[in-house]
This record gives structure tokens, C-alpha cells and sequence, in this order.
């Protein structure tokens, strides 16, 4: 299992991403996101996975806009 | 108290609205301001509420509604964030000052604007709109329905028009939003402004605005969006874009729950006591003799209003009469609409403003029937 923070385009988006992911059964929590990342909108999405790119195409087919992912 | 000045702001609101203000004041923190659970917790009354409006208007994308202090800083935002120098407008004859005075002081930077005329009863015709578009006009700018005769305009023609002719279609839903339903995409709205305090039955100091996916605007007001702190420059991710500075959270929250009020209720079941009531005070003020309505003659034609003129008595002196011997609330004067009076032919004393709302019942109206023919000089002043 491996801890990575997903960045949004917008706080917005982050609080939409939050919504869908706490219909799942994934492990997630809103972090804010560490200061050498200067990208996104200052919060994140921590989450805890063996496949990151399963939980970003879940929220893409949410239609929820993701800038970037960064592994801890 | 009989409160029949739901035009101005609606009065009382529905209990939840109420409840869910206190609750968010005292419980919740600033939103998009940091990661701790106060913050968070407003962040999601924002989008709830957002969400709320979205289902409200068919609004796809939520992050698309912006939230401001009331429908005046929203008309405000879009033609000065919308239009540049060369620009041309159209407007109705009956459109509220927070349309006009923008497009005055508009007039600085060159956007020129035109009145189409309409009826004396706030009647406009669509192909009348059509013979007033220039080469450089960009925008139709029209109110839902008037705030004084209560004529509702045909947005959906409007509409129609204005992507035949790839304009830009900004309506003020002031007098219409939560009472009437609008569907932006159904009515080729690019710019939808509303305030929170009226059909949406929220709290005053609420309001907001929805702008088309694929147009851009320039914000009124730059700052602090507690998003990429480290930029200089404004971001362009919306909503936060064009939210700088701190959110009214306990009163957007509430505006939500006032929403939600009416998704559960129905807005045509709204619509059709509004209707009801409209039609019945129409009734009683045709039966009091030297009482002229503004506006069409037709109830389904209106919004719920009626305001009206006196043969021999100034509609302050009604007004004043109402409150303080009967304490019945109305609203005299110009509404804040000077165009709308010059159409209806009533800018030198006015009119008394009658709006009932959600809450109010057939026998208030009786009531304030009874209180009218008091004061115009009794039964045998009743026609």
C-alpha cells in the first residue's frame, strides 16, 4: 500500500471529489497539500491504495478535474 | 403584523432557513481557509448550496455558480466583467436600476445601451427587440418580470433570439427565481443573476450568479481566494476565481436550506399559490372604485405582484395609512425602477406595491381588502 496525495484544480472540485469517494470503500482523507507542491488549490486528497490510477480514473468519470498526483 | 411585501424581501422565511443559519453561524468556520474540520465544514455548506441552486436552474456544473452579497453586485460583475468599450445593449423599458446605473456608468468606457420599448402594460415583443440589434450590439440584458407591474418578459424568445443571433443573454431573475421556474439551458441563458432573499427564501446579504461553461469573465473584486496563495496574479479556476475575499457562510448556507425548500415542495406548487393569491387580490382591488392595476390583466401573465394607483389619494398616504393604522406592510414610491414607471405613466407619485408571498393565506387578503376600503371611505366607496 502506498500514501499519495491527489490535487485538484480547485477547492471546489476537492469537496466534490471528497463527496464521491465517501460512497466507496476507499481510505481517504483532505490534507493539505505540502508546501514544495506549489500547484493546485492548497487542499489534497490523501489516500491509501495499491493502484492510484484506479481511484483517479474513478474521479475522472466523475468528471472531476485532478492536476496532479503526488506520491509520499 | 400582515406582511405583504414579498417583492422587497420574503417574509417570514421557511423555519429550516431559520435554524440552519444559526446552527452553520455558530458551529462552522471560513471556508477555503486552511484544513481544519471548521474550515472544511464551510467549504461544504458552500457546495451544497451551490448543488441546491444547480438542480434549481439545470445548471450541469455547479462550480459555475458564484456567490455574491445580492442580485445587484451580480448584474454589476457581468456587465462590467462582460462588456468592453464599443459594446452595444439592449434593455427592456422596465428594467431596475441595478441595470441601468451599471450601464451608465458604463457609458466611461463606451458601451453604449438601448431601451426597447414596450406596452404601458411592461408587453414587450420579441421581434420589436429584433429591429433594435445593431452591427455591435453583444448583449440582451433583460429582467424576468418587472418589479413594479409584475409583467413577466418572454426570457425564453428572448432566448431565442439571442443565440440565433450569437449574442449574449443576461437575465435578472430578482422577481422570479425560486417562484417561476427557469431552466438555463432551455432558455439560452449565458448570465443568470439572483438574489437569495426573495423567491429563493434565504437570508439578506445573499445572492449569486451563473455564467455559461466555455465564457469568461473579469472579476469586480480581486484578492484573497484562500487558493494558490503563492501567485500574484488572480486565479482563474472558478468559483474560487471570482470569491475573493470571505464568503457570507452562515447566510449561503441558509439561502441552501431556503432552496431546498423548494425542491421538496415544488415550484410549480409555489407558483400556482402565488397564482391563486395574485388572482383573488386582483379581484378584491377591482371591486374598490378609483383603484387602477399596472401591468397586464391577466394573472398567469404575472409575477406576485400588483401595484396600483388611487383616483383622489397618493399611494404613500395609502401606504403610510396601511402600516400604521393596520399594520399591513406594503411599498410605495419608485421601486427603484424609474424606467417601469415612465412606461406605466406613474412617475410622479408612483404606485402602492401589494406582494404577497409563500406564506401568506386568501384571508390576509381580506383582510387587507377590508383595510383599503376603510381608508378610500367605506362601503360606498366600493364599487
Amino acid at each position: 500500500m502506498d500514501d499519495a496525495i491527489i490535487i485538484f484544480v480547485s477547492v471546489h472540485q476537492t469537496f466534490r471529489a471528497e463527496e464521491e469517494l465517501g460512497r466507496t470503500d476507499y481510505i481517504f482523507s483532505v490534507v493539505p497539500v505540502p508546501p514544495y507542491v506549489q500547484e493546485g488549490c492548497g487542499l489534497g486528497i490523501k489516500v491509501r491504495t495499491i493502484n492510484i490510477e484506479e481511484i483517479k480514473c474513478f474521479l475522472i468519470n466523475k468528471g472531476i478535474e485532478i492536476m496532479k498526483t503526488v506520491k509520499l | 403584523m400582515l406582511y405583504l411585501d414579498n417583492a422587497a424581501t420574503t417574509w417570514p422565511k421557511p423555519e429550516e432557513v431559520y435554524l440552519t443559519h444559526d446552527r452553520v453561524f455558530r458551529n462552522v468556520g471560513n471556508a477555503g481557509r486552511g484544513v481544519n474540520r471548521a474550515s472544511l465544514a464551510a467549504g461544504r455548506q458552500l457546495i451544497h448550496t451551490r448543488d441546491s441552486l444547480a438542480r434549481l436552474f439545470n445548471i450541469r456544473r455547479s462550480e459555475r455558480i458564484v456567490f455574491t452579497q445580492n442580485v445587484t453586485e451580480s448584474i454589476n460583475t457581468g456587465l462590467q466583467g462582460l462588456l468592453e468599450g464599443g459594446d452595444h445593449v439592449l434593455i427592456s423599458s422596465v428594467e431596475h436600476n441595478s441595470v441601468v446605473r451599471p450601464l451608465e456608468y458604463l457609458k466611461k468606457r463606451g458601451v453604449q445601451y438601448t431601451v426597447v420599448p414596450s406596452s404601458k402594460e411592461g408587453l414587450l415583443d420579441v421581434n420589436t427587440i429584433e429591429s433594435y440589434l445593431r452591427p455591435e450590439t453583444r448583449l440582451l440584458c433583460f429582467t424576468h418580470a418587472s418589479n413594479v407591474l409584475g409583467t413577466i418578459l418572454p426570457v425564453k424568445e428572448i432566448g431565442e433570439l439571442a443565440h440565433r443571433n450569437n449574442l449574449l443573454f443576461m437575465v435578472d431573475s430578482a422577481q422570479t427565481a425560486g417562484v417561476i421556474p427557469i431552466d438555463v439551458d432551455d432558455m439560452n441563458i449565458d448570465f443568470l443573476a439572483f438574489t437569495g432573499h426573495k423567491g429563493l427564501l434565504g437570508p439578506p446579504g445573499t445572492g449569486g450568479y451563473y455564467l455559461r461553461e466555455g465564457l469568461d469573465l473579469n472579476p469586480l473584486i480581486y484578492g484573497g481566494t484562500g487558493t494558490n496563495s503563492a501567485m500574484q496574479k488572480q486565479p482563474g479556476i472558478w468559483p474560487e476565481a471570482m470569491e475573493s475575499g470571505t464568503r457570507n457562510v452562515p447566510g449561503i448556507a441558509a439561502l441552501g436550506a431556503g432552496v431546498d425548500y423548494i425542491l421538496k415542495e415544488g415550484i410549480n406548487k409555489i407558483r400556482q399559490h402565488e397564482l391563486d393569491l395574485i388572482t383573488l387580490l386582483m379581484e378584491l382591488i377591482k371591486k374598490l372604485a378609483g383603484v387602477e392595476i399596472l401591468g397586464v390583466q391577466s394573472p398567469k401573465l404575472r409575477t406576485g405582484l400588483v401595484s396600483c394607483t388611487f383616483l383622489d389619494v397618493s399611494p404613500d398616504s395609502i401606504c403610510a395609512q396601511l402600516d400604521r393604522n393596520y399594520g399591513i406592510i406594503t411599498r410605495s414610491g419608485l421601486h427603484c425602477a424609474p424606467f417601469a414607471h415612465s412606461t406605466a405613466g406613474t412617475m410622479q407619485n408612483g404606485a402602492l406595491r401589494i406582494s404577497p408571498g409563500p406564506f401568506n393565506t386568501e384571508a390576509e387578503l381580506g383582510t387587507l381588502y377590508k383595510a383599503l376600503a376603510d381608508i378610500l371611505g367605506g362601503e360606498n366607496k366600493i364599487g
